[in-house]
């Protein structure tokens, strides 16, 4: 019997995890031509997190940065406190990046902040790896 | 006789630490005023636990787990730091001095008053960290994330900043090369007042 419940409860909960190809947001990135050869950069994070503004305030803008990713990359930002993550997706801290194929698939993940210049260097060791 | 007695206090007073303060730390999750020289404690949850002025000379804390903890005045000197979580710890009135700590998680940490004497804590993680009225000398701080840290009272004119984060970093009162006060400017740190740049 207990068995029964714990297989009904696990199916139930296959059945709700949610993928990231169900998800809107990038569902509508890829019905975007002009993105079907980007990269997805997911990044989990939260408003209180100061590493996390530091990304998206200073090293995002950054010039050399802003221009390699608006040419590899789209950007997904998901909230730790809204926001559940896609099946197959973990994190440990913010900011968390999860860069994904138009497939769904995860192909990398940054955990932390870096200065621009190492960031940079990540981005393109992802796309050289890719 | 006496080489066999002497051989054993000689070991006894090499290993620092007594087995009973390291029992006592893990049974009350507390040990003030405790011997922990020499011991090794890497990789052990110590989150939370109240271990003031105790002493941790050459004491291998790699890995472990501090978060929340309450430190102060313990003494550090010559410890194995690296990669250790001190994240919101209480490190008040620390001797740190000699630590090798790369790659340790400071964020949050307070580090008033706090010694750090040759020290290495290249690649750490400090967001948020209090180094206020903290004696700094010759400390390593290379590739570390210090934004959002306070820095009063102290002078860092003999310490590497060389590629660290100080974004929202607050200097006050704080003595500084050029070097370091353009590196600073660049990374958005804020001069509150009486910094100086020499």
């Amino acid at each position: 019997m207990i068995k029964t419940i714990l297989l009904f409860l696990f199916s139930l909960n296959l059945l709700n995890a949610m993928q990231i190809t169900d998800d809107i947001i990038f569902q509508n990135i890829y019905k975007q031509q002009q993105n079907s050869n980007k990269i997805v950069l997911m990044l989990y994070s939260a408003k209180t997190c100061p590493q996390c503004a530091y990304m998206k305030q200073k090293v995002f803008k950054n010039n050399e940065v802003k221009n390699f990713m608006n040419k590899h990359f789209i950007l997904l930002e998901k909230d730790i406190n809204k926001d559940d993550l896609p099946e197959g997706f973990d994190y440990f801290g913010i900011p968390t990046m999860f860069f994904v194929d138009k497939e769904g698939k995860q192909i990398a993940k940054i955990i932390g902040s870096s200065r621009s210049e190492a960031f940079l260097k990540q981005l393109k060791n992802i796309m050289e790896e890719k | 006789m006496k080489i066999f007695f002497s051989s054993i206090l000689f070991v006894i007073a090499l290993l620092g630490y007594e087995q009973k303060d390291i029992d006592k730390l893990l049974k009350n999750e507390e040990c003030k005023s405790c011997d922990f020289s020499n011991a090794n404690l890497s990789g052990l949850d110590l989150s939370t636990f109240e271990i003031q002025d105790s002493n941790f000379q050459n004491a291998n804390l790699s890995n472990t787990n501090l978060f929340m903890s309450d430190l102060e005045g313990s003494n550090f000197t010559n410890a194995n730091l690296e990669n250790a979580i001190f994240w919101k710890s209480n490190l008040r009135f620390t001797n740190l001095t000699n630590v090798q700590a790369k790659q340790v998680n400071l964020k949050g940490a307070n580090l008033q008053n706090a010694t750090l004497k040759n020290s290495d804590l290249s690649s750490s993680v400090s967001w948020k960290a209090n180094f206020t009225d903290a004696s700094i000398e010759r400390t390593n701080f290379n590739n570390s994330e210090l934004g959002d840290a306070k820095f009063y009272h102290n002078n860092l004119s003999n310490s590497n900043l060389e590629n660290t984060i100080l974004w929202k970093t607050k200097f006050k009162d704080t003595i500084l090369t050029q070097e370091q006060c353009s590196h600073a400017k660049n990374e958005e740190a804020i001069f509150l007042e009486d910094v100086i740049c020499q």
